[in-house]
């Protein structure tokens, strides 16, 4: 459990785009699940980006997290889902953008924090140009409290 | 019978690209094209929208140099609405602009072009990467981390975030530096100055590994354009532009931005979204058939770290100075540096300039002063605004009615005006290493890495979405694909 593993704070690092339809689903949910984390009684932090940049990785380092939860919106799921995340040696950054587990990779070789991770994935089905989600996207914000349930029991 | 090769895609660039490399019946580089496949046109689409908005749309170009869209969008602003805006303003502005300078810069030398020049241009591909780079060179690594976050968090403190800002607005800028982040900044300073001395140091031991590449990739006579000050410095915000060739003449001593149009053409081919934008009067005219024919070529000039330090006579800083004197002995007496691989030496020495003049304008006493914005109507019908993106002069052209809606715009984006110049280093680097059409995946690398020595931003200069992963395809004499190679 979180909370019987933790002695720092849970960092919960929302990817996405607010401005590009369901790809904003990444922040939103994150904002929610914090929320029900702090509720729980438990000590968040929260970040947003738009993609994963390599100082996020030094940002996340600093803040000595006891667990790390990345947030993102996916074609590839049809409701939200939970995936512990371990750091990928192989990943190698094509361009400036990390997935998930190179930015956990650079957490552990660069900075010496390996804290446990993470992935929830939100569904999408639109990343087009404006505000506000799809209908699908919306009802999977239902589901944070109960992803923050499994995160807080798993 | 005569063959191409194809990168496709380019990595470690940002954007979508491909390279093809044409193979004559011997197997040698009888052309080689470097294609940009990605569009997304924001011109157009701007068309209706106020003037008020474009720094914030602009700035979603890109998620890398957003500060360069709003600093050329601003200004464009500022001569809509005709105001000189706050002298604070403009100092906050200049000191965006170097932040930008410096994570940009940062960025290109440590995490993309990095791993070929610590880890080699032949070594695994599967290693040559930032990973890589943290098995052998751990601290590099964490340098090149903290330097590009010095950057990141001077545009977080005055933009109040580091991606897409909505700070800079027309008539100066939001919200003033206060004691409290000008104290950061300055607690900063001295890492980054530091990690800026030990990269310059870890280039020049680098470099004597790479005398081949530095005699054969983008080794050739071009013009040059920068912006520089009045009196003929390094400038990234504003003043003047200048235009030099290879033999140092100067061509433009110090045309007014706005009047770019009066020296600039931008040419299109078929197999490239990106535009070739050209020098004009340095391109030759050619009556034929009662037309008169312009060949642009013969206008190829770069832009950039490189081309700023051949067109200004001083940097203006005493490190930067110093490190421009040892910059000039690389090229004869009195000529610019031709050769694209020292753009990594000249992303260093104004990493090293942006950091020293921050460290100035952060000690101004006017700094936190808080009158910050020129308010002011529509007053001028069109707008240019102009400034030194990380990777070359950006122009923001603006027409608007008299309500500031938009009926037309111009983007000029520094990349594309290095296309032709990009273009040649493909086909030198191409027909240096290719014999007998036999390509290995090094040399594949090398040729990316032509590309990488300009830092392309192809999201910029198409105004296009997406990320840039490239194809290298070579086709044989009679057109035909004989090799494909495809990294995500």
């Amino acid at each position: 459990m979180i909370r019987n593993t933790v002695s720092g704070d849970i960092l919960i690092i929302g990817i996405g785009n607010t401005l590009r339809r369901d790809d904003g689903a990444g922040w939103l949910f994150a904002e929610a699940l914090a929320a029900h984390l702090r509720d729980a009684g438990l000590s968040v932090q929260l970040e947003l980006h738009h993609q994963l940049t390599p100082e996020a990785a030094l940002d996340a380092a600093e803040l000595q997290p006891a667990a790390v939860v990345f947030v993102d919106a996916s074609i590839a799921v049809d409701e939200p889902t939970l995936t512990p995340l371990l750091p990928d040696e192989s990943a190698g950054a094509a361009s400036h953008g990390l997935t998930p587990a190179s930015l956990m990779t650079l957490m552990r070789r660069l900075y010496a924090v390996a804290a446990p991770g993470w992935l929830v994935q939100t569904p999408a089905e639109d990343f087009g140009h404006g505000e506000g989600l799809s209908a699908a996207a919306q009802r999977a914000m239902n589901s944070a409290v109960t992803i923050a349930s499994l995160l807080i029991s798993s | 019978m005569t063959k191409t090769i194809t990168i496709d895609p380019v990595t470690r660039i940002e954007g979508h690209a491909k390279i093809t490399i044409h193979l004559d019946d011997n197997g040698q580089v009888e052309d080689a094209r470097f294609h940009v496949t990605e569009f997304r046109g924001f011109e157009k689409f701007c068309e209706g929208r106020s003037f008020w908005e474009m720094p914030g749309i602009t700035a979603r170009i890109c998620g890398i140099c957003p500060v360069s869209h709003l600093m050329a969008s601003s200004k464009a602003g500022d001569a809509i609405l005709g105001v000189n805006i706050p002298p604070t303003a403009a100092k906050l502005r200049r000191l965006m602009n170097w932040a930008q300078l410096v994570q940009s810069h940062a960025l290109s030398f440590f995490h993309l072009s990095g791993p070929d020049l610590l880890l080699g241009m032949d070594s695994d591909p599967t290693k040559r990467n930032v990973m890589g780079l943290i098995d052998k060179f751990p601290d590099v690594a964490r340098n090149g981390i903290r330097l590009r976050r010095f950057g990141q968090k001077v545009i977080e403190m005055l933009g109040g975030r580091s991606v897409h800002p909505a700070w800079t607005v027309a008539g100066g800028v939001r919200e003033p530096l206060s004691d409290e982040n000008r104290s950061k900044i300055r607690r900063m300073l001295p890492e980054a100055l530091d990690i800026t001395g030990l990269a310059l140091d870890m280039l020049r031991d680098a470099t004597d590994s790479f005398r081949d590449e530095e005699a054969m990739y983008g080794n050739f006579p071009s013009l040059y354009m920068g912006l520089v000050t009045p009196e003929g410095g390094l400038e990234h915000y504003d003043g003047l532009l200048r235009v030099v060739d290879s033999d140092g003449n100067v061509l433009e001593k110090g045309l007014a931005p706005a009047r770019y149009r009066e020296i600039l053409g931008e040419a299109v081919e078929p197999w490239s979204y990106l535009k070739f934008p050209y020098y004009r009067p340095a391109a030759v005219r050619e009556a034929r058939g009662g037309r008169a024919t312009e060949h642009y070529i013969a206008g190829m000039y770069r832009v950039g770290p490189l081309a700023r330090l051949n067109v200004c006579d001083f940097a203006g800083t005493p490190r930067a100075d110093a490190e421009l004197r040892e910059f000039r002995r690389l090229a004869p007496r009195g000529r610019p540096v031709a050769n694209s691989f020292h753009y990594h030496y000249a992303r260093l020495i104004e990493i090293l300039y942006a950091l020293e003049r921050i460290a100035e304008t952060v000690e101004d006493p006017s700094i936190t002063e808080k009158r910050i914005r020129a308010h002011a109507e529509v007053n001028n019908m069109v707008g240019v605004g102009v400034s030194e993106a990380p990777r070359g002069t950006l122009f923001h052209e603006y027409h608007v009615n008299g309500d500031g809606i938009l009926q037309k715009v111009n983007l000029i984006i520094a990349t594309g005006q290095n296309n032709l110049a990009m273009n040649r280093t493909v086909k030198q680097i191409a027909q240096y290493h290719i014999n007998d059409g036999k390509v290995s995946e090094g040399i594949l690398n090398r040729i990316e890495h032509g590309i990488r020595l300009y830092d392309p931003c192809l999201s910029c200069s198409t105004h296009a979405v997406g990320q840039m992963p490239m194809v290298v395809e070579v086709y044989n004499a009679a057109g035909a694909l004989v090799e494909r190679v495809q990294r995500d």
